[in-house]
């Protein structure tokens, strides 16, 4: 049982339901609550009514019986004054007689108006009778007195002692005995009416304080909810925010990644356009893939992939060459470019010190240098960036006939003009001196 | 007999490189590339004759489109190229060009634009 009211509950709280239930469980438990405090309420009045009626009754009862007693003990002071004149013939016997009679008659009729209203049954035939019988007994007192005055002592004795008087005496006290049984009963019955409704109020009074627990319990607990609804709210926008956002994400990543996919196509098929020799090729492609992925690892390994640092790339490309003898110069203020302009350059300047190794300062392992010095001026929210490039050391080079210009610097042209910018080359007799001009916007997010 | 000639709009120098030197290769004249809208809309504008054009949808962070329509308007056939775009996100009017998605080989592109010349 307890386990059903249990799984009852927990189908009714449970959070597939929260919503569906959540507006509704309250209003019909406060509902129901109201209808349990109402019906306790109710008993609560009836039990002190209920003692209010059963106290009165037994006030009532007791008003009853005492002049009911009365009744009985001035019967007897009328009869023992009849009795003592008739033997002793002392008139002042007479005076007590009669004021008895009179304070019974008054008595009865106090009896009369006290009992008007309560009477639920046979007292009031029993009243009259009463009456009837007290009258009688006083007419017949006062006759038998009346008859000794005259000087018929021995007939008005004789008529006592006939047994009508004592008759009517028993009859009396008869019925008022019954009398009082009859409100003695009434009184038990009223109090044991009481006893009851309190019992039944008693009950209600736990009943009322179970339920106002309870109430104050389920409140309790729907605010706790309701508190922990709203957090979950909240999470769940966060949650949604963060999806937005790797969607994101996810939609530029793949356009870089499918962008890359072109690149790498291009790499391959450029160079295997050149190179007759399988093996020299794939070295090619190799090295070119390579630096692609150095700088593009340059711009996640740096500020969250944001943006790379001029320096750093230009260290990064000259590393895996230089040496004590193949000297290395970089030189100049701090540029941020973002990866939009990082994978360009990086490649430039990849080419160009592949180049500087086979052909230029860098190809002679006795000694070499390339200096790497750049200048930066800003306007408002661009970087103006003159790089030169200087190599030294190098056998004396001569710049290639306009038409059978090297891929290596048609793809340096290429890239700085990807980001709108120039390239130009001076074969001096010391070696190459190249500029590469270009600007890179301050904001990181932009191009 | 005159040369056929493409127009080539590409931003990504490796990409666009590649491009030119496999147009040429399969006997073509090449204009280009252009890396930035403006550089396109110069080279249509241009003295020399343009009998085709490919165009990669995104130049330096600007849509393509501009060009497209002054290519459409001078009746040069194109085509375009693109790492991102969707056919649904075509502008309506351009919804009919075909569009080859990034990396797309060199072959199936040249093919494109023979078909859209015949």
């Amino acid at each position: 049982m307890i386990e059903r009211l249990k799984s009852i509950w927990q189908e009714l709280l449970s959070p597939e339901r929260q919503h569906g239930y959540g507006t509704t469980l309250l209003p019909a438990a406060v509902a129901l609550a109201i209808l349990i405090l109402l019906s306790g309420g109710i008993a609560i009045i009836g039990a002190i009514d209920s003692e209010r009626e059963a106290r009165e009754a037994s006030q009532y009862t007791t008003g009853v019986i005492a002049r009911l007693e009365k009744v009985r003990a001035l019967a007897v002071d009328i009869e023992t004054g009849q009795r003592g004149y008739l033997l002793t013939g002392q008139r002042s016997l007479l005076t007590p007689m009669k004021e008895a009679a009179e304070r019974e008659v008054q008595l009865l009729d106090e009896l009369k108006t006290y009992a008007y209203g309560n009477m639920e049954g046979p007292q009031e035939g029993w009243l009259m009778e009463i009456d009837r019988l007290v009258r009688a007994h006083y007419s017949d007192a006062a006759e038998s007195v009346s008859l000794a005055r005259r000087g018929q002592r021995t007939a008005a004795i004789e008529d006592v002692r006939s047994g009508a008087g004592k008759a009517r005496m028993d009859r009396l006290r008869a019925l008022i005995d019954r009398y009082e049984a009859y409100e003695y009963n009434r009184q038990a019955r009223s109090l044991d009416d009481a006893r009851d409704y309190e019992q039944i109020g008693g009950q209600q009074v736990l009943l009322v304080l179970v339920v106002l627990l309870l109430l104050l319990l389920l409140i309790a607990y729907l605010l706790w909810r309701n508190t922990r609804l709203l957090k979950t709210e909240t999470e769940l926008t966060e949650v949604t925010e963060a999806k937005e956002q790797v969607e994101l994400i996810s939609r530029e990543l793949n356009h870089r990644v499918k962008n890359l996919f072109a690149v790498v196509m291009a790499i391959i098929s450029m160079t295997a356009r050149r190179e007759s020799d399988a093996t020299v090729a794939g070295d090619k492609m190799r090295q070119r893939v390579n630096a692609l992925a150095r700088a593009h690892q340059l711009t996640i390994d740096q500020d969250g992939g944001r943006a790379v640092s001029l320096r750093s790339l230009a260290e990064d490309v000259l590393a895996p060459y230089a040496s004590a003898a193949l000297r290395k110069d970089v030189e100049g203020p701090e540029v941020q470019l973002v990866p939009r302009a990082a994978t360009p350059i990086g490649l430039a300047l990849h080419e160009m010190a592949t180049n500087a190794v086979k052909y230029g300062g860098w190809s002679n392992e006795a000694g070499g240098e390339i200096s790497i010095r750049w200048t930066a001026t800003d306007d408002a929210d661009r970087s103006h960036v003159e790089l030169v490039w200087c190599e030294s050391g190098g056998p004396p080079v001569a710049a290639p006939a306009e038409d059978s210009k090297g891929f290596g610097s048609q793809l340096v042209a290429q890239s700085l003009r990807q980001i709108g910018g120039q390239y130009e080359a001076q074969w001096l007799e010391s070696g190459l001196r190249a500029v590469l001009r270009f600007s890179v916007s301050r904001e990181p997010d932009d191009a | 007999m005159k040369n056929f000639t493409v127009m080539v709009a590409e931003d990504e120098a490796l990409i666009a490189l590649d491009m030119v030197e496999g147009l040429r290769e399969r006997g073509m004249d090449v204009i280009g590339p252009c890396m930035s809208l403006k550089e396109c809309m110069d080279c249509i504008g241009g003295a020399q004759t343009i009998d085709a054009a490919i165009l990669d949808v995104d130049l330096a962070g600007k849509d393509v489109f501009p060009a497209a329509m002054l290519l459409r308007k001078l009746g040069i056939p194109f085509i375009f190229h693109s790492g991102h775009l969707e056919r649904a996100h075509l502008p309506r009017e351009l919804a009919d060009v075909p569009l080859f998605n990034k990396p797309a080989p060199l072959d199936s592109m040249a093919r494109g634009l023979q078909r859209t010349i015949n």
